[in-house]
């Protein structure tokens, strides 16, 4: 065996790894795919929805192709713009959804508010939360502090 | 005997059903959020029929192009017809058009409240 083979012997192991992992990470929801589609709000987007599906058929289109020849093909333009036209689509429809946050946020709950204060309320608890734990961890450390004072002498 | 080449195709291979396999199965039980999809994002909630056409439209075209591959002479990614592009050009202008329009709608009367 030469050492070509080893090394693709090992690197055929490591990639090989690296796809379990991605997928065993996936399957057990450490890598967390519950969002891919939605949008800032919470709701599902469709034109997300529309790219992950021609994305997913035309790379395994592509992949069979490449592994029936051995070569890469020559992709063609109507593909192309295919994908122009769908990811065109996510983006002004990313584009009109924040260009009215207000509109947007209130369509996630359906229940009208639209003055978004729901979410300037969360962000406010957040922020106090955050604010008493970094206190909390303040007083902590400086009774871990006198603690070691104490056991020193 | 098993060459690194013909490894790495499988596991190429595996990885790239094994990924869209796990995403369809979370998407048919729910683990990836589709609430929403087919309604309007202008507070209403109603039901979307230009949400529905795209859908629709969307897997027309992944359908047949997945057969046209399924056809094609072994090397070559065939090419989408014009007429199917023209469909989902005009198919993605009509939801794009329409999500435009309801938001400027619903700014309005939210401006006309506040």
């Amino acid at each position: 065996m030469t050492m070509a083979q080893v090394c693709g012997f090992v690197l055929c192991l490591f990639i090989g790894l690296l796809g379990l992992t991605i997928l065993y990470l996936i399957w057990t929801r450490k890598i967390d795919l519950s969002q891919l589609l939605s949008e800032a709000n919470g709701d599902a987007s469709m034109s997300r929805f529309q790219l992950l599906i021609f994305t997913f058929v035309i790379a395994i289109a592509l992949f069979e192709i490449v592994e029936s020849s051995m070569k890469f093909p020559d992709i063609p333009q109507g593909v192309l713009v295919l994908l122009g036209i769908s990811a065109s689509t996510y983006a002004v429809g990313k584009g009109i959804s924040y260009s009215q946050p207000q509109v947007m946020m209130q369509g996630s709950d359906g229940s009208g508010s639209a003055d978004g204060s729901d979410v300037d309320d969360a962000v406010a608890a957040a922020q106090a939360a955050a604010g008493q734990a970094a206190a909390h961890a303040a007083s902590a450390q400086q009774a871990a502090a006198k603690a070691q004072q104490a056991s020193g002498n | 005997m098993l060459t690194p080449i013909r490894i790495m195709h499988f596991e190429a291979l595996g990885f790239l059903y094994g990924l869209a396999a796990l995403v369809t199965y979370q998407l048919f039980t729910g683990q990836i959020n589709l609430q929403g999809l087919m309604q309007r994002k202008d507070g209403t909630g109603q039901t979307s029929p230009e949400r529905i056409q795209l859908l629709l439209a969307t897997i027309a075209a992944a359908a047949r192009y997945a057969a046209q591959v399924a056809q094609a002479p072994p090397g070559t990614l065939p090419d989408i017809p014009s007429d199917w592009l023209y469909l989902m050009g005009g198919s993605s202008s009509i939801y794009v058009l329409h999500k435009g329009w309801n938001i400027f709608k619903a700014a309005q009367k939210l401006g006309e409240k506040s």
